[in-house]
């Protein structure tokens, strides 16, 4: 074809094909109307124009080079692909299995992966591994990671939490965004993670999404970690699993990773953020070169940016990694400060700086008046400048001061004295208010912080397995931060509330209830310091209620571990706290904390103070009575209906009590702590009091003799168990409760004769023995043994059944001193049975 | 292997030297061919867990070898679907050997198109594009580049304007009239 003709047809063509159908042809007659050869011949490639679409919709390798929509993935459903990344594919999955609907995006690697994963089981062990730390991160700003899986032949993949947001640099161009508040949001989420011990690596705005509500959401935590271990084998870093444009210089030289190199990127992201410029575009040049100039760069002075702000990227993204912020809170501190209009760490000269630029515009004045200079320390310190560091620069500004006074001559300083001194002290009132105000925002928003972080503690963080440990670390982190702090009068009843909270639940978390940890010393500090801070409270208003009872409950909480049972039946102690506490109801008598407060008294109460059994009984009914007084109660709801559960569980133990009342209250137990599991199936405090009302109930049953019905709540008391323990294979109060239900399992199935049963009981046992702390004892690898025996004899192994049976009389009779055996009946079936073996 | 054309579509590929490009022709070739021959030997086509195409594929596992260092992914795109084509075509002329006898008119074609159509069972259809590509490369090679990346390699639109150098508009315009030409020139087969 000549080429002339084929440019005329070819953008005509082009034009025609990109209107709708009916148009095409009239668009050509008018454009090529003067042409009937090159008319003829594009009219004719126009009328094609459908099929060919149809016909290089997919080209001979497309099948197999993408997955398709309804693709089964384990029980996801690929939906639609969310985009493609240098890591592989993201898709939008449905989970079809028949659990509740959810959706999730599935990044898909490379199969190129696969091989690797599946030759090695070392590194697919260490990929699983990996993942389940990952899946324990559980921020608001995270997007959770929940699943992953390598192996078996097909890509390795992660299932994440589908976030439906925009990319953080698409969310900043809609409008007017608190571009700090949202950094410090991000900051937060990687904070998190650094606490979990994980970093991300590959921090960059595409991996921040933003949704609706304006939360940020970081995708793609500790992937990176997965694909690029450096511990790990080589051959499965497939590439460099991060971007160019954000990576550290230790990750382009290959060096090590730490928290300092998420610091690093976060402080890219924020210039981007702030100047909406991407601080370098490096993904298209040799390797070789981004190595020379990731040695020299640094950020530019841009116009949108503070020199304050300028001052903190900087230090953010040194390229030495001692000289950046040595924590993502310190980054975030900083940022904060600059939004606050505070001095930051990374101009070392700080206040100073400041003073000897005031000093500057008003050098006359200061020298007058070196009182100045105390009050603008002063301000300082009330703007919680930490103590340390306010004394430090108050010397350097007094020596200064004196400095100049010396240097001008005091006489010349008292001549110029009288209007500067009205000026001065204008400004300094200025400042003083300024600095009056802001000092109350910063406690508001410093104590609004901590709320949430002791809401965290609680819930978010102690809740999950082996969270415990962090959410104490999360609040005395906290605690010393703003411990330091002088709160003005106004912030100072909610800064004493707040931390004498924040005391009373490191106090539960270090030895509470379902604490995991066990600290005695711990909590008893912790209790110590948060009666004095209710007291202090209460001093400041006796007529707030809360405070009121806040004090009484810390006071109890720290009496009632030494409260004993009176061997004359007499109130004791008991009689004072029960007046205390009636005194409260009656002042508060509809206030759903105080009938809290009150039940958890009368719970106690009933717990020690056991000398009348009828009166134990009563303790705990009333108790029951109060926790539902206050169950209504918004946000304490979890809380009571933990306490509900407890109380019943211990009523169905209280002896004396009618069999078919005891079951009533078993099976109420179970029924609080299955609804407080499906509330939260994460809440690992309720799935242990579910094991124990399931195994409560369970042991109801067994006195019964309904060993049908106990066997398997005892199973799944035992199963519970078995989860925690290995998702939290720290946790001492889980490790320390796995035997006593597999054990009863184990008799009921002997019992029952179900073989098959007692079969698997000795499996789950033998696991259970080596598990457990302490290990099992005599008593167990007794049981262990008797069963062992039974199944031999059941399988007509007669010697294997007399070999079973011996070894576990002689366990028998060495534990025979020990009065500690849950059921008597247990031992002597055993010893019944064993002597009939041995015979 | 025809080492003119793919030069001329490399001609602004200023840094690789000849030698090294030779070099780095034969070992695509290779490697995409060993890739694609286990696709196309394997006739079920229910198992479809490949997140990437074949050729993204190559090029990461190349960076991961270290063989790419200093070139960028666009010029290897360029390479890479000028070979995925000619080992298509040759693959198809192998199979082509194996059941002559039937040709293609004008109906049949509509006819698969409505009931399901899947290159790999055409090995005639995908000679007779490779013919038309020829002559389109004659006087359009820009167009017939797109066309190797776009269908023969399975790139995005976006990646196959990136390795041209052009925009993702041009490139959308140039695909669609590609195709209603080289559709107009399958119509004979």
């Amino acid at each position: 074809m000549k080429s002339e003709t084929w440019r005329r047809i070819d953008d005509c063509l082009a034009d025609a094909l990109e209107l709708p159908v009916e148009e095409r042809r009239a668009f050509l007659r008018l454009r090529l109307g003067d042409d009937e050869a090159v008319l003829a011949e594009a009219l004719k490639l126009v009328g094609q124009a459908e099929g060919a679409e149809k016909l290089f919709s997919q080209g001979p390798m497309a099948g197999l080079s993408g997955l398709a929509a309804g693709s089964r993935l384990g029980p996801w459903e690929l939906v639609k692909p969310l985009g493609t990344g240098g890591m592989g594919v993201v898709w939008l999955a449905r989970r079809v299995d028949g659990q509740a609907s959810m959706m999730a995006a599935i990044k898909l690697l490379p199969p190129a992966l696969s091989g690797p994963l599946r030759g090695d089981s070392d590194l697919l062990q260490r990929f699983l591994m990996e993942k389940q730390i990952l899946a324990r991160l559980q921020h608001p700003n995270i997007a959770r990671l929940l699943d992953a899986s390598a192996g078996g032949g097909e890509s390795p993949n992660f299932v994440m939490e589908y976030v439906e947001g925009v990319p953080l640099m698409e969310y900043l161009g809609t409008g007017n965004v608190d571009r700090l508040g949202l950094f410090l949001k991000i900051c937060g989420a990687v904070e998190y993670a650094h606490a979990n011990l994980i970093i991300h690596r590959d921090l960059k705005p595409q991996n921040i999404l933003v949704e609706k509500s304006g939360e940020p959401k970081l995708l793609d935590f500790g992937i990176g970690k997965i694909l690029n271990d450096p511990a790990g084998d080589a051959s499965i870093t497939l590439q460099r699993a991060f971007s160019l444009d954000y990576a550290s210089p230790e990750q382009i030289r290959g060096g090590l990773i730490s928290t300092a190199t998420d610091v690093y990127s976060l402080g890219l992201i924020l210039f981007e953020m702030m100047t909406g410029e991407r601080a370098r575009r490096w993904h298209d040049k040799a390797l070789g070169e981004v190595l020379a100039e990731t040695e020299r760069f640094e950020l530019p002075a841009r116009d949108g940016l503070s020199a304050d702000l300028l001052a903190v990227l900087r230090k953010a993204t040194a390229v030495e990694e001692g000289r950046r912020y040595r924590s993502v809170s310190e980054l975030a501190r900083d940022v904060a400060r600059v939004r606050d209009g505070m001095p930051v760490e990374a101009r070392p000269a700080g206040l100073l700086y400041q003073l000897s630029c005031f000093a500057r515009r008003n050098v006359l004045t200061v020298a007058a008046s070196s009182v100045a200079l105390l009050l603008i320390c002063g301000l300082a310190v009330w703007g919680f400048v930490s103590a340390g560091q306010a004394e430090k620069e108050r010397a350097v500004a007094v020596e200064k001061s004196r400095q100049l006074e010396v240097a001008l001559g005091a006489e010349q300083a008292a001549r110029l004295a009288g209007k500067e001194q009205e000026e001065l002290a204008r400004h300094l009132g200025r400042i003083a208010r300024d600095g009056e105000a802001r000092a109350e925002a910063r406690v508001r928003d410093l104590l609004k912080v901590f709320d949430s972080l002791i809401a965290s503690a609680r819930w978010d963080v102690s809740r999950l397995p082996g969270g415990t440990s962090t959410g104490i670390k999360m609040l005395e982190k906290a605690l010393s931060q703003i411990e330091v702090l002088e709160p003005t009068p106004a912030a100072r009843a909610n800064f004493l509330l707040l931390r004498a909270e924040a005391h009373s639940e490191l106090a539960e978390l270090y030895g509470g209830a379902n604490s995991n940890v066990g600290n005695t010393e711990g909590a008893a500090r912790n209790q110590e310091k948060a009666v004095a801070l209710w007291k202090e409270l209460r001093g400041i208003d006796r007529k707030n209620v809360n405070w009121e009872r806040g004090w009484l409950d810390a006071r109890f909480r720290m009496a009632r571990g030494e409260l004993k049972a009176f061997a004359d039946g007499g109130l004791g102690p008991w009689k004072s706290w029960t007046f205390e506490y009636e005194g409260l109801l009656g002042r508060a008598p509809k206030n759903r904390l105080v009938a809290r407060s009150v039940g958890s008294f009368y719970f106690w109460r009933g717990l020690r103070w056991p000398v009348v059994v009828a009166q134990r009984r009563k303790d705990w009914e009333k108790a029951l009575t109060y926790f539902r007084l206050g169950a209504d109660e918004a946000g304490g709801g979890r809380f009571v209906l933990r306490d509900m559960a407890l109380t019943h569980k211990y009523l169905a133990g209280v002896a004396g009590m009618e069999p078919g009342q005891k079951l009533q209250h078993a099976t109420e137990a179970m029924r609080l702590d299955r609804l407080r599991v499906k509330q939260d199936e994460n809440d690992a405090g309720a799935r242990i009091d579910l094991a124990f009302s399931v195994g409560s109930l369970a042991d109801a049953h067994m006195v019964q003799g309904n060993y049908s019905t106990a066997q398997p709540g005892y199973l799944e008391s035992f199963l519970i168990r078995k989860g925690l323990a290995v998702s939290d294979p720290n946790n001492a109060f889980v490790l320390r409760s796995l035997l006593y239900p597999i054990r009863l399992y184990g008799v009921m199935s002997a019992r029952l004769k179900d073989w098959k049963a007692l079969g698997g009981a000795v499996k789950e046992m033998e696991w259970a023995a080596e598990t457990s702390r302490p290990k099992a004892g005599g008593l167990d690898i007794a049981s262990l043994n008797y069963w062992k025996g039974l199944l031999a004899l059941e399988a007509a192994d007669r010697v294997g059944a007399c070999r079973y049976g011996r070894e576990a009389s002689r366990l028998l009779e060495v534990e025979k001193g020990k009065t500690w055996i849950e059921n008597p009946l247990v031992l002597q079936g055993l010893l019944a049975a064993c002597e009939g073996l041995a015979r | 292997m025809d080492y003119a054309v793919a030069e001329r579509l490399l001609e602004e590929w200023g840094r690789g030297d000849r030698e090294s490009l030779d070099r780095l022709m034969g070992l695509v070739y290779h490697e995409l061919h060993r890739m694609a021959s286990g696709v196309l030997r394997s006739e079920s086509t229910t198992n479809r867990t490949r997140p990437t195409s074949l050729v993204n594929e190559l090029y990461l596992e190349l960076q991961r070898q270290g063989r790419l260092e200093t070139q960028g992914q666009k010029h290897f795109f360029s390479i890479a679907a000028f070979l995925m084509r000619q080992i298509l075509v040759s693959h198809a002329r192998k199979r082509n050997a194996q059941k002559r006898g039937s040709g293609f008119g004008v109906e049949s074609l509509s006819e698969v198109m409505e009931t399901g159509f899947d290159w790999r069972e055409q090995p005639e259809l995908i000679i007779a594009l490779n013919d038309a590509l020829a002559r389109l490369e004659e006087f359009d090679p820009v167009k017939a580049a797109i066309v190797d990346m776009r269908f023969f390699a399975d790139l995005s639109i976006e990646s196959t304007a990136e390795a041209l150098n052009l925009s993702p508009t041009t490139v959308k315009r140039h695909w669609a009239v590609a195709r209603v030409w080289l559709y107009e020139q399958l119509q004979g087969v």
